[in-house]
């Protein structure tokens, strides 16, 4: 059961990590109008799973889970979805900057985006938490497979990246 | 292009991001109100549905076997469907058991299994209706029929109702195929898309691949079919 006092902390937890929610709805959800949707559906769960929150985990942690949870699950129904036909607002957060900022990001970083598209939903996720700087360690418990499972899995992919940029 | 090397990339960007991401606490509160925008809600109210109907439909096919308990002519049909849902019943209660044990906040591989194996479990319960649906046909002509008093083994020859038995039996193969073959022109209609793909099996293969994807990463294998 959450209280009044739950709401404000849960609202500046969320002002603090607001990033994470555009961050990931950016890398499994590449259409721009579809992103509102999916923020606002993980912002909705994160509140309602937000009384199971018991702080052993960092916020971050525990938020960068939920938000992939959802994020893969609305990708991997996105084509079965029929797409609301009403406009929604976009949990609070203005994305139309946010927007702006990734695409005057680096062309390196731009390129790799790009190509993640293609990926599967656990690569993206795998790329995403080692950009953010969490150690595989934190990576394998965010994903729940083990430390060195997600080494090798990221050496595969550093691999498999190289090859594909040195191909003429 | 070396994956730390972007690192620094992407921390600038980050920065830029938090700097350029406002919250509106006015619409956050709004949207923290709008429970039905929560993930899985289609699902759940969609599953409470089926488990309304199915209950109903035991209850009033159980009435209708107690009233005609002498008449094993009108019992057997109604049996066959009663069964029918009973069987949907149990499947409804065991997904919304499932469905309540859903935690978004569980690590994403283990979840992402559990919500996959729901959606096998869907798709088998859609494949097994369509299947049953044109078999099903004949007895529930005979139930209605029964309901108003109506005795459809004396209205309508013996031979009409072993034909449609038969034309159920005949139908099945030729909905399979029909949603093989029509599944790509329904783009326009994702539900009725997916539907075809359910019945057709492709959804079946689909997730399957998925779940055969997050077990290789849990053993650290390459997953199959994934991308790098």
């Amino acid at each position: 059961m959450t209280t009044p006092s739950d709401h404000e902390r849960f609202v500046g937890l969320l002002e603090e990590h607001r990033g994470i929610l555009y961050k990931v709805a950016f890398t499994y959800c590449r259409r721009r109008e579809d992103r509102p949707d999916l923020i606002q559906e993980m912002t909705v769960q994160l509140w309602r799973s937000f009384d199971r929150f018991d702080g052993r985990a960092k916020f971050s942690t525990w938020m960068y889970r939920i938000a992939m949870n959802v994020a893969i699950s609305f990708h991997r129904s996105e084509r079965r979805r029929i797409r609301d036909a009403v406009p929604i607002d976009t949990a609070g957060l203005d994305l139309a900057a946010a927007d702006r900022v990734m695409d005057e990001a680096g062309e390196d970083l731009r390129t790799l985006l790009r190509r993640m598209e293609a990926w599967d939903e656990m690569s993206r996720a795998l790329v995403l938490l080692h950009l953010e700087g969490y150690r595989h360690e934190e990576i394998g418990q965010i994903i729940g497979v083990s430390t060195a499972n997600v080494a090798t899995r990221l050496h595969r992919i550093r691999e498999r990246l190289q090859r594909e940029l040195d191909r003429p | 292009m070396e994956l730390e090397a972007l690192k620094a990339q992407w921390d600038a960007c980050d920065r830029r991001l938090t700097e350029s991401l406002h919250l509106n606490a006015r619409l956050l509160r709004a949207t923290l109100e709008a429970r039905s925008r929560a993930p899985l809600r289609w699902l759940g109210a969609g599953i409470v549905v089926e488990l309304v109907l199915s209950a109903l439909l035991v209850v009033a096919l159980g009435g209708f076997v107690a009233d005609h308990i002498r008449e094993p002519r009108f019992v057997l049909p109604a049996l066959v469907l009663d069964l029918a849902m009973i069987a949907m019943l149990g499947v409804c209660i065991h997904q919304l058991v499932a469905l309540a044990r859903i935690d978004f906040g569980t690590p994403v591989v283990a979840l992402q299994r559990e919500l996959e194996r729901l959606r096998v479990l869907r798709i088998r319960v859609t494949q097994w209706t369509f299947v049953l649906a044109p078999l099903l046909w004949t007895p529930m002509l005979i139930v209605l029929l029964r309901a108003v008093r109506v005795d459809a083994y004396a209205v309508l020859p013996a031979a009409w109702l072993a034909g449609n038995l038969a034309v159920g039996i005949a139908a099945i193969p030729v909905l399979l195929w029909v949603a093989r073959r029509m599944a790509a022109r329904f783009q326009g209609a994702p539900w009725l898309q997916g539907l075809m793909d359910d019945i057709a099996g492709r959804s079946l293969i689909e997730a399957r691949s998925f779940l055969g994807q997050l077990a290789d990463l849990e053993r650290g294998e390459e997953p199959r079919g994934a991308v790098p």
